[in-house]
């Protein structure tokens, strides 16, 4: 991992913000990444190596929808494979956006703002991942719109009973808010960017994204109180996105399935995840991109406590779900438990407890969360533990349930996981697309910041600057 | 075959992929050969003028044989256009016919059921009689005649044949040999002594892999004449199987089923019940070995000696010679329990004028078998359980076959037919039949399909399905029936008849003419159109089982058996594949797909290892392990069978075939290298090395991982505690019939008179929905239950089911709708088994409902769980939420290369009132519901809209042979399926989740005897431990 950043100074542990810094040389910062540094070749070489995973995600469902979903390892009795475990993996990655902007915001946790933009585009696009998964796992997905409520000569509604249904409204409107929510906070920045562009074209498609913004008192004014409002109306759908989402599972009656444990369970752990996915981006971006001035030490410091945090709640999660599987007597429950433990999957077990469990406590230690190369492996290994998470979960639970003639065993195929990889290629090429065009860092919520922190001498007002 | 035609070049060919092509198929799918074939597109193309002609009024019904044949109902008055009918015919296999009774959609045979007025059948049929509509179809069936790699005409053949006969004329012919399988058909063996009479110095030879030589040579050497033993299990109070298949490949299997099911379930005035006593000593796992009582598992060798101690228990004067102490696996007091019974036990007088029956494995040799019949005229068995008739088909077995393959090494044989038989891939490669062939001058074979003994022939005649001829056939006891085609020759086929017919003849009759002119040369001039009539109306002949033999054993006929010592080294048994037999059926995907008993294999043989052998030469099942007996050496997977003979190995014939066509080619190992030439299906002394490699093997049910695991280990102990199987013996029932083992947990404290049974909870009551006048269900008894899959083929038919292959099979992915689960009890070494058919429950609080996003599985206002099709997206969420895992993904469009392309014949096969899924959509058991339907609307038009009892039947249930399957309106207190579920050994599967499944079980009973049960660990003291 580079560590090449051009500035060179590093602000003190506990600073969100290096001192002396202005609200010019922020909006000069963060802005140049955009119009006047031009696209370093790394970038090219990462969006091409991105791309080409994009591709394998065309190729990989062009194979799908022409001979059939039986090109995955999904059988009888494992019905749902890696397209389900990868959607609530990519929804549960969402998560740390929304909680970052909206309810850290309506808590004014100052720290949030350097990192809640890119934050909150690593959710739009992990949303986007995710919401190609319940597509492309059905059947026939030339069908998916009977999900959708729509007046039809049929007289056919959908069927509200079902947890899918209520997923494709949830996962539909934390999607809309989610980008509601990104794109209002980005109007202000779009217009820094549309009076800092040189060329007409540029100026032009910044200027149409603006919407005509210009920074008026009652701009401004209308502008917090609709990011406020949003920030609320987004902050419940944390909650519920991923309670929906374990309502899948939950409203079955599959042992390992069925526990009402899920919905906390799988909201903390689609926080843990969700923190540390903006870990494992925002590490490499703040050195590429020498950042380390406005995404700090104390940045880093906090969302490893965030993930120390939501890990031990997983944790107490898989605690309670074993506990009640052994203290409720039930045998098919304590079979799945054993199974789970000792069974064909034991090592994915195993590998999950060691990711989302054991290996996180190092983060109790402040050299551990302070030693940035480190925390950067330690926020990929649990991203790996929460994906195996969901793989046992899944895969576990269905493969022996109740009548043991009907046991079987699940092995993803070639095609699992060149679509698993390519929604990965997707997620990253809009994400460097996104570090390429639109300020990664929201340029008018760090001059709000610096203009907080403006008892240092070294600050000076320069207004608004619009 | 006829590619060489299927160039553009060919100008007679209407091209591939013209627009005319595709009309004409459209209306006539089954031309496809015509088109290809020049001579007989000429002819097409002449009845497509006529039938074009008659557009409309005709069209539909151009498959129809051109005789008049004779439906099973009655015609309906309107012509009944659209509506099936049926048609009585018959089955043969290996020369023994069972009646069936066929359903023909405008024309075209698409289900086949038994015929209840047949002997043989009783209505039932079993998975091969059910899989022959798709055999009709198969496009790999050989078209035209051949010769020399290309085609040619039937005239051809014939001016060829002419040009032999008359040199075999002068000679008598002397080099004229006929090679067929075992013969019953009364029209043939007629035409066969015509042959005989003009070719006096010519030979007609039968043989068949399904050895059963022992069985009539048996009754010669005991009686003093070839009989036929015909056995009445209805009448068996205990029966002792000496390693006989009684429910599987013998001849009768579906009239010994339904015996055996007739004698298990009787209840006395007291309301006790009484049933049978089966023991089973055999070597290998046969379906009546699972059913019964006691079994012990032997080496096959063993039989012999183990029938002559019981000879001698009995007082029979058994040969002087030292008989041998008792094999492995078998003790003394075992056989003077055995001894007992057969002598003493006896049903109450519900049931009187039972008896005692001992039936030897067909395999073994003449000396059991005489042996067996000593027996049971000791036991008084005949005239009540057995009886003798005079045999009704040819000779079976290698003896023939070897006689054949010595003249022709003699150069004595210079013009040979091959009828039907393939004995290039089924006889014993030791015979050295094929390599004898090519010093033949003159060969042609008859066949359904261009096999491997076609390859080697100089001509290839395609024959006629059974389903497009008119023939004949003798049942097991010895009822002749005609067999009545249901259409006319898809292709250029001929009957076996036509062909005798042009050897004898100068002028060549028609196959109708022949076999009519037989019968009515039997049956006399005298009424004689009534009785024809009557004859194909019910597809029996009246009246035409021989009288019973009056037999007395012969003075001394024991009295000089030999017997076999103890083995050394390893025994291979071979039997034919329960399904493929010698491999004749290879080509049939349903049977190719069907689990085999015990092993739940599919699409290949397994070397059947016991526990303790399979742990010596393999560690995972499908490992490699070569297999030498004699000079020859065969390497195949090896599986772990619970239950099998120490020092014993099963393997089935019937696979490894070059080329028997898409579906069979290379499927599985040919084993045809090992297989003795004598009589008695085992060889000795082989010996077992592990090999390397690994052959995944396509099994349905993974039951070897749980007999595999540890006893006490997480897995087992969870399965023995799910009570998917309850049951107990006869005797525990009778005196606790409140034991939860048996019933329903909730019978003590619910309304038993209510099927709306509730556990606790904490949600209202509900009120009963109300589902007047029809509510079904089904009720499946595990007493009955004997695993033998009819039911699944059946359903395969009924409801177009596709098959999926071995690749599917592999990753989990077959489609059937009901499947016999097998679970294991006990010891690895003395398991017993129960068989568990499951469809689906149809829940009342059914699982799958609620968690459909789209609706498209939904309640009907009938109580039936409902799949619509066209509603469903595929996102298989209530496949997961089903415990009973009992629903079906179309992961691939699995019909698409059935039902279109280049196939256009299998069009014909479906059934028109069952959706053909496609690509991503959910399917399960239906109960049915097409017929349902049919029989609502018979219902509303002819009574007062309610069903009456046993007018909907399943095709399930109707093709059980045991009856095992009951199914019908529980809203009515009545009906036969409503008393089946008031039985307190009703009970549900999973019943804890509370989904009211509206299929439901029959506790299994057994009927141990008390003085070995203990011993053995039967009853409840071994459940709870």
């Amino acid at each position: 991992m580079s560590t090449e950043g051009k500035t060179a100074e590093q602000p003190p542990r506990s600073a969100i913000l290096r001192p002396g810094e202005t609200i010019g040389s922020v909006t000069d910062q963060i802005s140049s990444i955009v119009l006047t540094r031009g696209t370093p070749r790394g970038w090219y070489l990462a969006l091409a190596f991105s791309f080409s995973l994009l591709m394998l995600l065309l190729l990989s469902v062009t194979v799908l929808f022409a001979r059939g979903i039986g090109i995955w390892g999904v059988n009888q009795p494992v019905g749902w494979g890696f397209a389900i475990v990868n959607f609530v993996w990519w929804v549960g990655i969402g998560h740390a956006g929304t909680l970052i902007s909206a309810i850290l915001l309506l808590l004014r946790q100052e720290w949030r703002t350097s990192i809640n933009r890119f934050a909150e585009a690593m959710t739009l696009f992990a949303v986007a991942c995710a919401g190609l998964f319940p597509l492309l796992h059905v059947g026939r997905p030339w069908l998916i719109y009977y999900f959708f409520p729509f007046p039809a000569t049929t007289g056919m509604w959908p069927q509200f009973r079902s947890p899918l249904m209520w997923d494709a409204v949830a996962v539909g409107t934390y999607a809309t808010v989610s980008l509601m929510f990104w794109y209002v906070g980005l109007i202000p920045d779009l217009a820094t960017l549309r009076d800092r562009a040189k060329h007409t074209i540029t100026r032009a498609i910044y200027g149409t994204l603006a919407m005509g913004w210009r920074g008026s008192a009652i701009h401004w004014e209308r502008y917090h109180q609709a990011y406020v409002l949003l920030a609320a109306l987004a902050t419940p759908l944390v909650i519920s996105v991923h309670t929906i989402v374990s309502f899948d599972f939950a409203v079955s009656i599959i042992p390992g399935w069925h526990t009402t444990v899920f919905p906390p369970y799988f909201v903390a752990g689609a926080i843990y995840s969700g923190f540390a996915m903006v870990l494992t981006l925002s590490i490499p971006l703040r050195a590429i991109y020498g950042l380390q001035n406005l995404i700090t030490a104390k940045h880093l410091d906090n969302m490893a406590k965030v993930m120390l945090l939501s890990g031990l709640i997983v944790a107490y999660g898989y605690l309670m779900e074993h506990f009640v599987a052994w203290y409720g007597g039930h045998d098919a429950e304590l079979f799945m438990l054993l199974n789970r433990m000792f069974g064909p999957y034991r090592m994915s077990y195993w590998a999950l407890i060691a990711c989302n469990v054991a290996i996180p406590q190092l983060l109790w230690f402040r050299r551990v969360r302070a030693n940035v190369p480190l925390l950067f492996v330690l926020s990929i290994i649990v991203n790996i533990g929460m994906w195996l998470e969901r793989y046992v979960i899944v895969i576990t639970s269905l493969h022996r349930d109740a009548l043991p003639s009907s046991w079987g065993n699940y092995t993803a195929t070639f095609w699992d996981w060149s679509t698993y990889l390519g929604t990965i290629g997707l997620f990253l090429t809009l994400l460097f697309l996104f570090v390429r065009v639109l300020p990664v860092i929201s340029i008018s919520e760090m001059r709000e910041l610096v203009e907080e922190h403006a008892d240092e001498p070294a600050a000076k007002s320069e207004g608004s600057q619009t | 075959m006829n590619g060489d035609l299927r160039k553009p070049e060919d100008a007679g060919t209407v091209p591939r992929g013209s627009r005319l092509r595709h009309e004409l198929l459209e209306e006539f799918p089954f031309a496809e050969s015509s088109l290809e074939d020049v001579e007989s597109r000429r002819n097409f193309l002449k009845v497509m003028g006529a039938s074009m002609a008659l557009a409309g009024a005709a069209g539909c019904d151009s498959g129809q044989p051109a005789e008049k044949i004779v439906a099973h109902v009655r015609t309906p008055e309107q012509g009944g256009r659209g509506k099936p009918l049926q048609y009585a015919t018959t089955a043969p296999l290996d020369g023994h016919g069972t009646g069936i009774l066929v359903t023909s959609h405008n024309g075209r045979p698409t289900k086949i059921e038994g015929n209840p007025e047949h002997p043989a059948s009783g209505g039932a049929s079993d998975a091969i009689l059910q899989s022959h509509t798709l055999s009709l179809y198969d496009p790999d069936r050989s078209q035209a005649v051949s010769t020399g790699g290309t085609i040619a005409s039937w005239n051809s053949f014939r001016t060829d044949l002419r040009s032999q006969l008359a040199e075999q004329a002068g000679r008598k012919g002397a080099g004229l040999r006929i090679l067929s399988g075992p013969v019953s058909s009364p029209t043939l063996i007629a035409q066969r002594e015509r042959l005989l009479r003009k070719f006096p110095e010519a030979k007609w030879y039968e043989y068949s892999a399904l050895d059963r030589s022992g069985v009539r040579a048996g009754c010669e050497l005991l009686f003093g004449q070839p009989l036929e033993p015909v056995y009445h299990l209805a009448r068996a109070d205990v029966v002792l199987s000496l390693d006989a298949d009684l429910f599987g490949t013998m001849p009768g299997n579906l009239r010994h089923s339904s015996g055996f099911a007739q004698r298990r379930r009787i209840t006395d005035d007291d309301g006790h019940a009484a049933m049978s006593r089966l023991y089973a000593v055999e070597s290998t796992w046969t379906t009546f070995g699972a059913a019964a009582d006691h079994r012990r598992a032997v080496e096959p060798a063993a039989i012999h000696r183990i029938a002559a101690h019981i000879a001698r228990r009995l007082g029979i004067q058994v040969s002087e010679n030292e008989i041998g102490s008792l094999p492995a696996g078998i003790d003394g007091a075992f056989l003077d329990e055995v001894t007992n019974d057969l002598q003493g036990y006896r049903l109450t007088s519900q049931a009187a004028g039972g008896g005692a029956l001992v039936v030897a494995g067909e395999f073994q040799a003449a000396e059991v078998h005489a042996l067996v019949q000593a027996i049971n005229h000791a036991l008084g068995a005949v005239g009540t359980t057995v009886s003798y008739i005079p045999p009704v088909t040819g000779a079976s077995g290698f003896g023939e076959l070897r006689q054949l393959v010595g003249e022709m090494q003699d150069g004595a044989v210079d013009t040979l037919l091959i009828l039907e038989k393939n004995p290039v891939q089924d006889a014993p490669a030791e015979l050295g039949f094929r390599s004898a062939l090519g010093s033949v001058r003159w060969r042609a074979r008859h066949g359904l399909y261009q096999d491997e003994t076609s390859a080697e022939c100089n001509w290839h005649l395609p024959a006629s399905h059974f389903l497009e001829e008119w023939s004949d056939a003798r049942s097991i006891d010895g009822t002749a029936s005609i067999v009545q085609p249901l259409i006319a020759p898809l292709y250029d086929g001929r009957s076996v008849h036509t062909l005798i017919d042009a050897l004898v003849e100068e002028v060549p009759r028609r196959e109708y003419e022949i076999v009519r002119d037989y019968w009515k040369k039997n049956l006399g001039d005298d009424g004689f159109e009534a009785a024809w009539q009557t004859a194909l109306h019910d597809g029996v002949v009246a009246d035409s089982a021989p009288e019973p033999v009056e037999v007395e054993p012969r003075e001394g006929a024991l009295a000089s058996l030999t017997f076999p010592g103890d083995s050394q080294g390893l025994t291979l048994v071979i039997r034919p594949d329960p399904y493929l037999l010698d491999g004749r059926f290879a080509n049939n995907a349903w049977l190719q797909e069907l689990p085999r008993p015990f092993t739940s294999l599919t699409w290949g043989n397994a070397l059947q290892l016991s526990p303790f052998e399979f742990d010596q030469v393999a560690d995972r099942d499908g490992d490699l392990v070569e297999v030498q007996a004699g000079k020859n050496t065969v390497t195949l997977p090896a599986v772990r069978v619970p239950g099998l003979p120490h020092g014993v190995a099963t393997v089935h014939l019937g696979y490894g075939r070059r080329r028997a066509g898409r579906v069979g080619t290379d499927v599985g190992v040919d084993i045809t290298t090992l297989l003795p030439p004598e009589s008695g299906g085992f060889v000795r002394g082989a010996q077992l090395t592990r090999s390397s490699g690994r052959h995944r093997l396509a099994v349905t049910q993974l039951h070897h991982q749980i007999t595999s695991t540890p006893p006490g280990s997480f897995v087992e102990n969870s399965i023995v505690h799910r009570n998917l199987v309850r049951g107990g013996s006869v005797a525990e029932w009778n005196e606790h019939p409140d034991d939860p083992q048996f019933m329903h947990v909730d019978h003590h404290t619910i309304d038993q008179s209510s099927h709306q049974k509730d556990l606790p909870s904490f949600y209202p009551v509900e009120e009963p929905a109300d589902y007047e006048p029809h509510e079904w269900g089904m009720q499946i008894d595990l007493t009955q239950c004997i695993g033998c899959n009819a039911c699944v083929v059946a359903c395969q038919s009924e409801n177009n089911i596709p098959t999926v292959g071995r690749d599917q099979v592999l990753v989990g992915r077959e489609m059937h709708w009901i499947r016999v689960d097998t679970y294991f009890e006990g010891s690895a070494e003395h398991p017993r088994i129960a068989h568990q058919p499951v469809t689906c429950m149809h829940c009342e609080h059914a699982p799958c409902e609620p968690v459909c996003p789209v609706a498209a599985t939904t309640h009907s206002d009938e109580g039936l769980n409902e799949m619509t099709y066209n509603r469903c997206v595929g996102t298989r969420y209530c496949s997961n939420n089903c415990p009973y895992k009992v629903r079906r993904f179309n992961f691939f469009e699995y019909n698409d290369e059935l039902y279109s392309g280049d196939l256009p014949v299998l069009n014909l096969l479906p059934n028109p009132n069952v959706t053909v899924r496609s690509r991503g959509v959910m399917e399960k058991c239906t109960y049915c519901v097409q017929r349902i339907s049919t029989a609502r609307i018979d219902a509303q038009i002819h009574g007062d809209g309610v069903i009456p009892d046993g007018e909907m039947v399943t095709a399930c249930q109707q093709s059980c042979p045991t009856k095992a399957i009951v199914f019908g309106n529980i809203a009515d207190p009545e009906s036969a399926v409503s008393s089946a579920k008031a039985s307190p050994l009703d009970y549900v599967l999973l019943e804890e989740l509370n989904t009211r499944p509206r299929t439901s079980y029959a506790a299994r009973l057994t009927n141990p005897n008390p003085r070995l049960a203990e011993a053995e660990g039967h009853g409840r003291a071994h459940r709870e431990h």
